[in-house]
């Protein structure tokens, strides 16, 4: 990660921190015991990576992608815990990109930035590699037993963008207005 | 191409015009529908494939000659094509093609799985400030309506059978595909304190009763819904209504509400279910679905926001401005 | 002196507390279940003075039942009788003239003197 990145990005780096507790979360969901790791050298990513899932989302002020990475044995990993074939793995890596980016949703809604999610996009094949991303962008990563998995968080925020505050108390029962 | 489908996992009927396979359709729900698109009238066939009650459901593959233009192709896509085959094509290209519905049969199924995925991930019901103090919340506002004391307690009164008087709301967080059912079950001696105290009329017939314990639970689901906005979650609220079995099979919450000394006790149980969310078109709207998306017009205002219920009014009123093929994607009606 | 009133519920219950309310200052209350029973029941009453409505309604809820008077032209005030607190209802049924809004269970005497300032009686 660049350093400073995060400086002139608070939101990105709570979001960060959001999407490494929701994927530990994740998978410990299915049992299975996943840690930080540090990032692969250079093309490391991309060698490793069998097939890549993208997910867009967007909220007010805000619109990225979270993009996950994973290599051969990790789509093979989860499609056979979910009880699927080969042939679903290329869904079974976008079905995992939804219910990461979904656990995140749900974190962000509380924290005053709540967001919509798109449907994923999954490619599958040999050392596939993305472009660089356009904005801020922050790269995780994560080994399970036998596998690796990268996430990549692309945040753009608009200049006004703003975090919702606790809206006002509720309106009790008993409370009556006049107009 | 029939020969190209393997017959160990294939069922392939072969018909050479309109009129037979809409007759081999009406016998036999087919999973996949695969035809050849004429030169003209291409959309046209489709929907009258489509059309056939048991073709519902079907997978459509339309095979062309060649590169038709973007608009003939769209055009296919909106009459209900799900894919496509350029001529020529390869027995492995067909049978690949074959696969995707079956694909998407068996992703079905696997959702079915208990545990297989866990689409509702995105919001924790269970953990939200308004849920974990529900009971104090309904009590509140009980005692409000009343003017008496209701004291709270976790867990379900062990004296309630399933017998007694039991009113339920449904309420849809259709976005999340989840629904939160709360229902409210009295005792004899809670109906009793019913008829006393709010219907003011001890010899009340039952009707009444049951009419004022959907009343309380339409208040318990105001609580909720009043006490998750101010944690930015909606909800949408449906019409209590009566439940003929006090039981509750599935994972829930309850509290027990003692009325004031000797008036009885109310039983609030709160379940949160998954639900998953239907596509159909405008035309099938009714009576108490909720939109799990917005619906705004071609220059984007916004016609109805998501999470609105329907009502018969408003089901009536889309359909018609909308027509039958406005696809939306709904949560059931509770 | 008296004033009509309309009570639009579903909850025969709440029917009856807002009549209890209303009847003791003096009010005339009439009852509709929801939105397509008052329209009904409007057309053949002269001379309402008030309405008093849910927003929860089975075939027409109270936002419906507001943009139908609004279209026919009615001056007749609305005061929304709700659970709901959500503030863009709020905002939508005041901008389609509604009166007031009270969120049930409702203290009397907050519909009381609601009643008292939009349809006095003797007025």
């Amino acid at each position: 990660m660049p350093s400073g990145l995060f400086d002139s990005n608070p939101e990105l780096e709570l979001m960060d921190r959001h999407l490494k507790d929701v994927a530990l979360e994740l998978f410990a969901a299915y049992d299975v015991p996943i840690a930080r790791c540090t990032a692969p050298a250079e093309d490391g990513v991309w060698r490793d990576t069998y097939c890549m899932a993208s997910i867009g989302y967007v909220g007010q002020g805000l619109k990225g992608v979270l993009v996950l990475a994973a290599s051969r044995a990790a789509a093979e990993a989860w499609t056979s815990a979910a009880g699927g074939e080969e042939c679903d793995m290329a869904d079974t890596v976008g079905e995992f990109s939804n219910m990461l980016l979904g656990r995140l949703k749900g974190r962000l809604l509380r924290e005053g930035i709540p967001i919509s999610l798109a449907t994923p996009t999954t490619v599958v094949g040999d050392q596939i590699c993305i472009s660089v991303a356009p904005g801020a962008s922050s790269w995780q990563f994560f080994e399970g037993p036998g596998w690796r998995l990268g996430t990549r968080l692309d945040a753009a925020f608009e200049p006004d963008f703003k975090r919702k505050t606790t809206p006002a108390p509720p309106i009790e029962a008993g409370d009556a207005l006049l107009f | 191409m029939v020969r190209a489908l393997p017959q160990e996992s294939h069922q392939v009927e072969a018909v050479g015009d309109e009129g037979s396979a809409l007759a081999a359709i009406a016998r036999k729900a087919p999973q996949v529908i695969i035809f050849s698109v004429p030169a003209k009238g291409g959309p046209d066939l489709a929907r009258r494939l489509r059309g056939v009650e048991n073709a519902a459901d079907a997978y459509l593959l339309a095979v062309l000659d060649g590169t038709p233009p973007a608009k003939e192709l769209s055009s296919l896509i909106s009459a209900g094509v799900h894919d496509f085959m350029r001529r020529p094509f390869s027995n492995v290209e067909l049978l690949e093609r074959v696969k995707a519905p079956e694909r998407l049969l068996r992703w079905s199924r696997s959702l079915s799985k208990p545990g297989a995925f866990d689409f509702s991930g995105a919001l924790d019901v269970a953990s939200l400030r308004a849920w974990r103090n529900l009971g104090r919340l309904v009590a509140d506002d009980l005692a409000e309506m009343a003017t008496c004391l209701v004291t709270v307690t976790q867990g379900y009164p062990a004296h309630l059978g399933v017998e007694a008087p039991c009113a339920t709301i449904a309420m849809s967080l259709a976005s999340d595909q989840l629904e939160l059912r709360l229902s409210l079950v009295a005792d004899p001696a809670a109906a009793a304190w019913i008829r006393q105290t709010l219907l003011r009329d001890p010899e009340a017939p039952d009707s009444a009763m049951h009419d004022a314990l959907r009343e309380l639970a339409n208040t318990a689901g105001g609580a909720l819904k009043r006490a998750a906005l101010a944690e930015t979650i909606i909800l949408s609220t449906g019409i209590p209504r009566d439940e003929s079995a006090a039981r509750f099979p599935g994972k829930h919450d309850c509290w027990s509400l003692d009325l004031s000394p000797g008036s009885g006790c109310l039983g609030l149980v709160g379940e949160i279910r998954k639900h998953h969310n239907e596509r159909i078109s405008a035309e099938q709207l009714s009576e108490g679905m909720v939109l799990a998306h917005d619906i705004r017009s071609e220059g984007g205002v916004l016609i109805v926001a998501a999470g609105s219920r329907l009502t018969a009014t408003s089901a009536n009123r889309l359909a018609a401005m909308l027509g039958p093929r406005y696809f939306l994607e709904v949560a059931p009606a509770a | 002196m008296t004033a009509r009133v309309m009570v639009i519920d579903d909850s025969m219950l709440v029917r009856r507390q807002v009549t209890a309310a209303l009847k003791t200052p003096g009010y005339l209350v009439s009852e509709a279940i929801d939105g397509v029973d008052a329209l009904e029941k409007l057309a053949e009453l002269a001379d309402m003075k008030l309405i008093v409505c849910d927003v929860n309604m089975p075939r027409m809820n109270g936002i419906e039942l507001l943009e139908r008077l609004n279209a026919q032209g009615s001056s007749v005030p609305v005061v929304m009788l709700t659970t709901e607190g959500q503030p863009e209802l709020i905002h939508r049924a005041r901008s389609l003239g509604a009166k007031g809004w009270i969120v049930k269970p409702f203290k009397p005497e907050f519909l009381v003197a609601t009643a008292a300032k939009l349809a006095p009686l003797g007025a």
